[in-house]
């Protein structure tokens, strides 16, 4: 088991990098995504995803670790052509004792081309929340994963895996497009297993006068069930 | 492992104004480690070419000269075999041996419409009765015979004895709303000779 390096290396200074934004903290955001094949047909998806915000002295009267936020995301598909899925669901969200509400709308595909495998993602969602205009979403998001040696990743093998999104937001009479880029370590513990960590960083405000940029270390659990 | 994971909780309570939810993530985060204990049963790698059985280099540098070779080891709960990946004159080709280095055969990536018209025809006319849906996503023409018999006749030298070409179909199927990914072996007519579902693993990853 080969662990590489430069990629921990190369993160480490991604992470160090983070430490010194002072307006836009970053964190981590831990997430556990679950499975389930109901029938041949539908499956159901669910995730949780919390947030915790790394706070460093002179960025906030605060400092250390603060939980932010939780979501729990339910994504149910069916096959849409032979090799596609589509689907819809539900996220809440709990943030500051307040719920949010977002309807997802989603259509997704995997192509293999020999051990790279590419997945592209097209969502929308519209968000709504207490005292606030709903928020509306185009996404598209790109990822590939490829495997450290092989084929195919095998069971108690690392792999890469990178992704970019595009978000068009509209929210009132705001309209801005978010970019965000993901580039992970990932590992099969077991049959099903995916236990990934990375970096996760986000810019936001690209269409306005100011831009800001989030930067998380994304760890997550795929789970079968 | 646990009293590990503990320590861990215990210093960063210790040190950080950390909360409780943020506690019970990073807790949660942590039980992964108890997967690595599973045992593993398939798996394949990257190997140097001195960790080859000589005659399975030999066959190769013989066959192909010096192109550039990827050369890995395939282990199951049976044994393993060892497999070199390479392109020559612009074609892609896998070459797979036994443990003893003996050729087991050579298969070459080849577009559908590459394959013989009839043989072509014979296949698609398979997929369309069998199954509601069927897309080919790879297509191999898989060579089988004695080795010195299959490196003249992948060098398009003369052949002065029998081998076997048969096609190695990955088809995307759908039979009654069941989507099923499988490998087929058709023979050089383009008559069935076995069909296996493949086994991938999901990409849950790549989705959500």
């Amino acid at each position: 088991m080969r662990i590489p390096i430069a990629f921990l290396y190369v993160l480490c200074v991604c992470m160090n990098g983070v430490a010194q934004l002072k307006n836009e903290p970053g964190g981590s955001i831990i997430s556990f995504n679950l499975n389930k094949s109901l029938s041949s047909q539908l499956q159901l998806n669910a995730k949780w995803e919390s947030r915790i915000l790394l706070l460093r002295q002179g960025a906030s009267s605060e400092q250390g670790l603060q939980y932010q936020r939780s979501d729990l995301e339910l994504i149910a598909t069916v096959p849409a052509g032979l090799r596609a899925k589509a689907g819809g669901g539900l996220l809440l969200r709990m943030q500051q004792g307040r719920l949010q509400y977002r309807l997802v709308q989603q259509y997704a595909l995997v192509r293999t081309h020999g051990p790279l495998k590419v997945g592209h993602r097209f969502r929308a969602d519209q968000q709504f929340a207490a005292g606030r205009p709903p928020r509306f979403r185009l996404r598209y998001r790109i990822s590939a994963q490829l495997p450290f040696s092989g084929e195919k990743v095998d069971i108690k093998e690392f792999y890469f895996k990178a992704a970019n999104e595009y978000l068009p937001t509209l929210r009132a009479a705001n309209f801005d497009v978010e970019i965000r880029g993901l580039l992970v370590l990932g590992f099969v513990p077991a049959t099903g297993h995916k236990l990934e960590a990375g970096l996760d960083a986000r810019l936001s405000g690209t269409l306005l006068a100011s831009q800001s940029l989030q930067n998380w270390l994304a760890l997550s659990w795929y789970i079968p069930l | 492992m646990v009293n590990f994971k503990f320590v861990i909780l215990l210093k960063v309570k210790s040190s950080l104004p950390i909360t409780w939810p943020a506690r019970l993530a990073l807790l949660l985060a942590c039980l992964p480690l108890w997967l690595l204990a599973q045992p593993k049963y398939e798996r394949e790698y990257r190997v140097g070419s001195q960790q080859l059985p000589v005659e399975a280099r030999q066959f190769v540098a013989t066959t192909f000269g010096s192109t550039r070779v990827k050369w890995y080891k395939e282990e199951n709960l049976s044994g393993y075999t060892y497999e070199a990946k390479l392109r020559w004159h612009r074609k892609k080709y896998s070459v797979e041996f036994d443990s003893t280095g003996q050729l087991q055969d050579i298969e070459l990536l080849i577009k559908a419409r590459q394959l013989p018209a009839a043989t072509r025809h014979q296949i698609e006319t398979y997929l369309q009765k069998a199954y509601d849906k069927a897309k080919i996503t790879r297509l191999q023409q898989q060579w089988s015979g004695p080795a010195a018999c299959l490196s003249a006749a992948i060098r398009e030298e003369e052949v002065s004895c029998a081998y076997t070409i048969h096609y190695e179909v990955e088809a995307f199927t759908q039979q009654a709303g069941k989507r099923v990914p499988y490998e087929l072996l058709f023979d050089e007519g383009g008559k069935l000779l076995s069909r296996r579902e493949i086994i991938d693993a999901p990409n849950t990853n790549l989705v959500y």
